[in-house]
């Protein structure tokens, strides 16, 4: 088994073509993205926003207080100015603030424009809401616990959603795509294994089929070798992406590497599937793997940034059978959001696909005896 | 040591092998001779167990083959119709990689191919590249990994395909010296010269069926034609083909482009009586051969059909 193995490392190790698409290729790509976009982080400017307060009801004064350590963050996301209701409407109207807050029994935002900055002020005003209902139902339901939550809550609301922080990096996404392409074009080094073992493929693979050592072995040694390989790829991306190009890629780094254990293991089952279409021409097949991978990549995000969400409005069905996208938000999950309830359902799609996949690719390569070569 | 029995293989409709029986023996150098979709390869991918067929038996070394008759093909070495080696491996880690496949032993493997890289010639070459190779090269190294395990039966499908003359004497060298170390072979090819030149027994394949089977001397036996004699720059009339025609054992002539083809029967001084009768009826002539007859007489006498279509 070790002979099977150290010779499938090394033909894989020295196929230019593999080394390129399943390693270069991904490094490339990540330099042009950081060269592109990736080396200024998007910093929020603060937002200027006018704060009008109309009466002075708890309501009121909790708001206030909620938008105080907003803006005395370290990010200082707004800047608030006390004004009189006219001179805040004057403020806004010469474009010298974003919005007005009027802080009273039910508070309020007035933008004039329709903008990320708008988007957030109002964002910050849903929160503060959901909040407020949130200590009132406590309040209701367990009075005695009112007391010990409002001490902790705005604290801890802020920490959880520090807008200024990764989470807002919208760059970030095409790096995590990339990820997910680059699991996917393990397909090229499964494509090369699996174009060696058979017999009515190659002459290769006949002369191998006809030997005295099981096809079994040799699927098992020359999987292993593929996935060894495609693991050291993605390994090498992964420590380019944080610690060349300083992408953010922090959260639980065991995560991070199940994700990339089960993703890589696609790509690769998926190249050794294509690879056993022996009725088409190399040179389709190798369109196919390089298709299967952009398409795939593009429908997850990797060259527009929207078009996941586009497509989780308009067929959710197609993120959670696309490999790439799945992957692509397991990352985010440990990375973004912290999430490891979608976490843990990611990785269960990856894992299901990866058995699927994988049994169908070992099915037919398995096969000794042919009815035509 | 190969045993094939009624053998039919059927793609679709297509019959390839139609009750094909062959039987060969330990020691020889058995020649497997046919034009192009005769059935050679698919002969041998049943033998190798490679290919389902319809009906039929197949023993090698006594027991029947299957795919899984591991103890059986690692007596078996194969020397495909197309290069099979691994591109990125050099010279010597492929000899060493299809050694890996029969043998466990480290010391013995070394040895072994040692002595494969020594008997094909490419002492000088371990190191390059397959694709640094000429075609020779290319063939030989083909070859090297094909018997490196020292197998009892080596089967070589047209292993001369696309050689130049030279390697071609090179490669039918070894393969007899192959044969003289014990070794049984099973060579197919469509070049006539080739069986002829070192076959010990030949079965001729058409149609998926075996039309002739024996020693060289025991096709040409089969056959008519026991000599063929051309003549070149003759100008004959209709009247002078026809009474050479009717010489004595000629029982065939051609006459084309100035060209005469007269096939006789094998008999004593056919060449004499033919040129006694241009001298007789003042006929000139340039220049004059007499063959003996060729497998591929054989071949075209029984098939009606040359061997190289």
């Amino acid at each position: 088994m070790f002979h099977l193995i150290k010779y499938c490392l090394i033909t894989i190790i020295r196929e230019k073509s593999v080394v390129f698409w399943s390693m270069l290729f991904p490094i490339l790509l990540g330099t042009l993205f950081y060269m592109s976009f990736g080396s200024h982080k998007t910093e929020l400017e603060t937002i200027d926003v006018a704060l009008v307060e109309t009466d002075n009801s708890e309501m009121s004064r909790n708001f206030i207080k909620f938008l105080e350590m907003i803006e005395d963050d370290d990010g200082k996301l707004v800047s608030l100015e006390k004004l009189s209701k006219e001179k805040a409407n004057d403020k806004l109207e010469n474009m010298e603030v974003t919005g007005i807050y009027y802080a009273c029994e039910e508070p309020e935002l007035v933008v004039t424009g329709n903008n990320i900055n708008s988007s957030i002020l109002k964002s910050l005003l849903d929160t503060f809401n959901r909040q407020a209902q949130m200590y009132i139902d406590i309040a209701m339901e367990n009075p005695a616990k009112i007391e010990e939550v409002i001490n902790t809550g705005y604290k801890e609301f802020v920490n959880e959603t520090t807008l200024t922080g990764k989470s807002v990096d919208g760059m970030v996404q095409y790096f995590y795509s990339l990820i997910g392409m680059a699991c996917m074009f393990g397909s090229f080094i499964g494509y090369l294994v699996s174009t060696q073992l058979q017999a009515n493929v190659t002459a290769l693979g006949l002369r191998r089929a006809v030997s005295a050592v099981s096809k079994f072995k040799q699927i098992i040694a020359s999987a292993f070798a593929a996935v060894f390989v495609h693991y050291v790829n993605l390994a090498v991306l992964l420590l380019y992406l944080h610690f060349i190009l300083k992408i953010d890629l922090s959260g639980n780094i065991f995560k991070l590497i199940g994700i990339c254990l089960t993703g890589g293991f696609i790509g690769v089952s998926i190249g050794i599937l294509v690879g056993t279409l022996s009725k088409l021409p190399d040179g389709m097949r190798i369109g196919i793997l390089v298709a299967e991978g952009l398409v795939l990549s593009f429908l997850a995000g990797l060259m527009i940034g929207g078009i996941k969400g586009l497509v989780e409005e308009n067929c959710p069905i197609l993120n959670k059978i696309n490999p790439a996208a799945v992957i692509t938000d397991a990352i985010y999950s440990v990375s973004v959001y912290d999430d490891p309830g979608r976490y843990t359902t990611d990785i269960v799609i990856l894992i299901i696909m990866s058995l699927v996949v994988g049994t169908v690719t070992f099915i037919i390569t398995r096969r000794e005896c042919y009815d035509s070569i | 040591m190969v045993k094939v029995e009624s053998l039919v293989k059927r793609y679709g409709n297509l019959v390839a092998l139609d009750h094909l029986n062959l039987e060969i023996n330990e020691g020889e150098i058995f020649g497997l001779l046919g034009p192009n979709g005769s059935g050679k390869t698919t002969t041998i991918s049943c033998m190798l167990a490679l290919l389902k067929y319809d009906k039929g038996n197949i023993e090698i070394l006594g027991e029947k083959i299957r795919p899984d008759n591991y103890n059986v093909k690692r007596q078996i070495g194969i020397v495909p119709q197309n290069v099979a080696v691994f591109d990125e491996l050099s010279v010597y880690e492929n000899i060493d990689y299809f050694c890996g496949l029969y043998i466990k032993n480290k010391a013995e493997k070394k040895k072994l191919n040692n002595e494969a890289v020594e008997f094909t010639g490419l002492e000088k070459y371990t190191k390059m590249r397959p694709k640094q190779l000429s075609g020779g090269l290319l063939r030989r190294l083909n070859i090297a990994c094909g018997i490196v395990h020292k197998p009892k039966l080596v089967i070589m499908d047209e292993p001369t395909v696309a050689v130049d003359p030279q390697s071609r004497n090179k490669i039918l060298e070894g393969i007899q010296e192959l044969n003289k170390n014990g070794s049984t072979i099973i060579y197919t090819s469509h070049y006539m010269e080739e069986v002829e030149q070192i076959c010990t027994r030949i079965a001729i394949i058409d149609g998926g069926r075996c039309i002739a089977e024996g020693t060289k001397e025991e096709l040409k036996s089969m056959i008519k034609t026991g000599e063929t004699i051309t003549v070149e720059n003759i100008f004959i009339s209709e009247n002078q083909l026809s009474e050479i025609s009717n010489i004595q054992n000629v029982f065939e002539v051609q006459y084309e482009d100035n060209i005469l083809v007269a096939r006789c029967s094998s008999a004593k001084h056919n060449l004499v009586k033919l040129m006694n009768y241009l001298q007789d009826n003042d006929i000139t002539f340039g220049r004059v051969f007499s063959e003996l007859p060729t497998l591929n007489d054989v071949f075209l006498e029984i098939t009606g059909k040359k061997l190289r279509d």
